[in-house]
């Protein structure tokens, strides 16, 4: 047993941070920067910035499979293997199935990073902030709780967050997707701009902007002052950026958290529950369980941020039982692992176009272009709830002609003849938060770590097929529209979970009875906790969440800690 | 381009990481020059592998499969990324290869001229495959689709023919195709 070789003392923190991903790393630099002792738990081992990145400046075919994961990889790891971020140059930071195992009541692919940095290493970049056509849903449309918060609430904390991130965007005027605090946009190519030309004139209420991403397109100085450079377009993020061009917490907060002297960061610590004080009618720590040496150890503080990512906060909370909450910390609704939900990620619309054949593009881009929400926005019309966006892009490369063989194949390899505009989009559905859809723990499994196996129980609805056929003929539509040829759909039918943006488990709600949080990400029933990562999630929205994440954690932390000082935590 | 020998070890390292035994890749014995998991080639049968593709994608004024240290890349592939019954239909494919050589020239494949080597070729590729057998035919098509995918994966392709820059800089969503250099877009 680890307590015994040092005292109490050193084990006690003004605050504890579990996990350093992407919401993890925000608490920690809003909590050390404000002046707070502060230790960060992290199960996974350490990723430095600039040293952990073995494969950042390898070049194609210096990979032995040429980016390929090898069979015997792929068939011991079929969940990870339907990730398109499993590949040779970034597997290493992706959890191996049979490493992690966890329960599939129902088919669920969960995608994970477990390092100190967690999936910020990993993430697609894209930054969408949400509007009150989203804070506003369920309330409007009558399904899971409403939302304690709204639009105005978090929108300053939208811009405290893209300012440090940097983001880069135009201000599109668009009231679904409202504007940020942007850095110049990059180009989109010609064929993008036709299509939103297009897209235009034959629709008042349909958009096609330039994705907002967390790219440093033009560094400002508190980017130079956290050591990072303007991104150069490698688009090999997943890498790990030698230039810190793209937003990580391993490029950005946490290097920032470690500057102010008051982080204490531990890899290779898995926490395995909260510690509850009855007495006391609050959590005092953490009981940890060393990753290597599997020893117990405990750590105690005054206030406690999880951030372990959506699922994986809720193991730790329905793992989290005492006398007083036998059934998960702050559990006494039995909400605790309810009503989780996803985007729907399932179907694509590609096609080509025969137009701008003496222009191209040239170089690579890490973004894309995107479609904001266009169904269902003002009011309901159609036979499914809610709506989607969708990503959208057109490129143009030579074409690989390689026909025949010896000096006639070469010659054609070598040929530079022009390929059409490919032009492709996929959905980004939301879906509705069940009870239906849960997690739970399976006590009858427990992993390395003694820890409850994860089960998890999320499948589509009616409201998600409806989706992917509206999402399939409203794109077909507009892809026809704006003369592209060879228009084909795809339904992939996959597993939920490929979209990455699980969400919920301990959803936000103004009643203790039918949530779990309250509007400050803070336990109703246990004040000193405090979770801003996915689980906290009313609701799923469509765009991708994680920049909300930033903004509810850095806002949670400002209250915390305003709190603290007023001797009320 | 010339290939140096410090180049050819450096990208023979890379290929065979991993394996216990230092490579011999620059050497010409009847051993393998690459360390496999699944495939038990010897040395002749690793050769013969090393002229099909470089039959399939030949040296010319510019370099060809092996120069661009693609066979190598081949039998990797081939070790690694199929399962056991396309690896012994390939290894089957490739004995029967070579029986038609030896039918033919009286000569193995290795042994036969490269206009030998290209007529044989031509005439399976080319011709109606139906008179050789389903596993000559999985063996060939493996090899083609391979050895394309290794010569432009290759440094030498993409850095002389279709121009890979690891640091790309800005990009450009719309000129004109004529104001690319001689070298096309960068990928
Ligand atoms: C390929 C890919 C593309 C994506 N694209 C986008 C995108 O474009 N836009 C977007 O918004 N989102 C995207 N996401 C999702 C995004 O990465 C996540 O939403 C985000 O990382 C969540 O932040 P987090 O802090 O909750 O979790 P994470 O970043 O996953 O960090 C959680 C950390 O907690 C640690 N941890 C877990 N359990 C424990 C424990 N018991 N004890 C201690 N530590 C623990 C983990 O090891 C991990 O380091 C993408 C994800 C992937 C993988």
């Amino acid at each position: 047993m680890g307590n015994n070789n040092d005292t109490i003392k050193n084990r006690t923190f003004d605050a504890i941070v579990i996990g350093s991903g992407i919401s993890g790393g925000w608490a920690a630099k809003e909590l050390t920067e404000k002046g707070l002792k502060t230790l960060v738990l992290e199960r996974g081992r350490d990723v430095k910035h600039l040293v952990d990145y073995p494969t950042t400046n390898m070049n194609p075919w210096e990979f032995e499979h040429r980016g390929q994961m090898p069979l015997e990889v792929q068939k011991e790891n079929p969940i990870a293997s339907r990730c398109y971020i499993f590949k040779e140059d970034a597997a290493h930071f992706v959890v191996k199935d049979n490493e992690h195992p966890y329960v599939q009541e129902k088919p669920f692919d969960w995608i994970r990073g477990y390092q100190v940095g967690g999936k910020s290493l990993l993430w697609a970049r894209q930054t969408q902030r949400w509007s009150d056509f989203d804070f506003e849903g369920p309330a409007r449309d009558g399904f899971a709780v409403d939302w304690p918060i709204r639009y105005k609430d978090i929108a300053p904390w939208y811009s405290y967050v893209e300012k440090f991130a940097g983001i880069s965007g135009n201000k599109d005027g668009i009231p679904t997707l409202p504007d940020g605090e942007f850095l110049p946009a990059l180009e989109l190519s010609c064929v993008e701009n036709y299509f939103k030309e297009t897209v235009s004139k034959n629709y008042n209420d349909r958009h096609v902007i330039y994705a907002r991403c967390a790219h440093i397109t033009e560094p400002q100085p508190i980017h130079m002052e956290q050591g990072r450079a303007q991104c150069q377009n490698r688009s090999l993020c997943q890498r790990g950026c030698p230039f810190g061009g793209y937003f990580s917490s391993n490029a950005t907060t946490i290097p920032w958290a470690q500057k102010t002297g008051n982080m204490t960061l531990r890899p290779d610590s898995v926490v395995h529950s909260i510690i509850y004080d009855e007495s006391k009618k609050r959590a005092t720590g953490v009981r940890v369980i060393d990753a290597k040496t599997k020893d117990v150890i405990e750590y105690y503080a005054k206030i406690i941020f999880v951030n372990a990512a959506a699922f994986n906060t809720t193991l730790i909370l329905l793992n989290s039982t005492s006398n007083r909450f036998p059934n998960g910390l702050g559990n006494d609704s039995g909400l605790l692992g309810k009503y989780a939900a996803f985007h729907n990620y399932r179907a694509r619309v590609s096609g080509e176009y025969d137009g701008f054949a003496d222009k191209t593009t040239d170089g690579r881009r890490p973004t894309s272009a995107y479609i904001p929400r266009f169904r269902n926005v003002y009011k309901q019309e159609t036979d499914f709830l809610r709506g989607y966006a969708s990503g959208f892009s057109a490129g143009r490369s030579l074409k690989t002609n390689s026909e025949g063989f010896g000096r006639d194949l070469k010659k054609n390899l070598q040929a530079k003849d022009w390929g059409p505009w490919y032009v492709g989009s996929h959905m980004m559905g939301e879906t509705i938060p069940k009870e239906t859809n849960y997690l739970s723990l399976d006590k009858s499994k427990k992993d390395e770590w003694d820890i409850p196996l994860l089960n998890i129980s999320i499948s589509y609805d009616d409201n998600d097929e409806k989706m992917v056929k509206d999402y399939i003929s409203q794109l077909t539509e507009m892809f026809t529209k704006a003369g592209f040829t060879n228009i084909k759909s795809n339904d992939s039918k996959q597993a939920p979970g490929l979209d990455i943006h699980e969400m919920g488990g301990a959803r936000m709600g103004k009643d203790p009875n039918t949530s779990l949080l309250n509007q400050w990400n803070q336990m109703h029933l246990c004040k000193n906790v405090f979770v801003t990562d996915g689980a906290c999630m009313t609701s799923t929205s469509t765009q991708n969440p994680s920049l909300t994440y930033m903004a509810l954690t850095a806002r949670a932390a400002d209250y915390a800690v305003s709190e603290m000082k007023k001797g009320q935590l | 381009m010339k290939i140096t020998r410090r180049a050819a070890l450096r990208q023979c390292l890379i290929i065979t990481v991993g394996a216990a035994l230092i490579p011999s890749c620059m050497q010409d014995k009847s051993k393998p020059a690459i360390a496999l998991k699944h495939l038990k080639l010897d040395g002749d049968e690793e050769k013969l592998v090393t002229e099909v593709c470089e039959t399939i994608i030949p040296a010319t004024d510019t370099p060809g499969a092996k120069d661009t240290f693609t066979h190598l890349f081949v039998l990797r592939m081939v070790d690694d990324m199929y399962p056991k019954e396309e690896q012994d239909q390939f290894v089957k494919g490739m004995k029967e290869f070579d029986k038609l050589s030896e039918k033919k020239y009286d000569k193995s494949f290795v042994e036969a001229s490269p206009a030998q080597r290209e007529e044989l070729l031509a005439n399976i590729i080319n011709n109606d495959t139906n008179d050789v057998s389903a596993d000559v035919a999985a063996f060939l098509k493996t090899m083609k689709k391979l050895t394309v995918q290794g010569y432009m994966s290759s440094k030498y392709y993409l850095s002389n023919v279709r121009v890979y820059k690891l640091v790309p800089g800005k990009f450009y969503g719309c000129i004109p195709v004529t104001s690319l250099s001689e070298k096309g877009p960068s990928i």
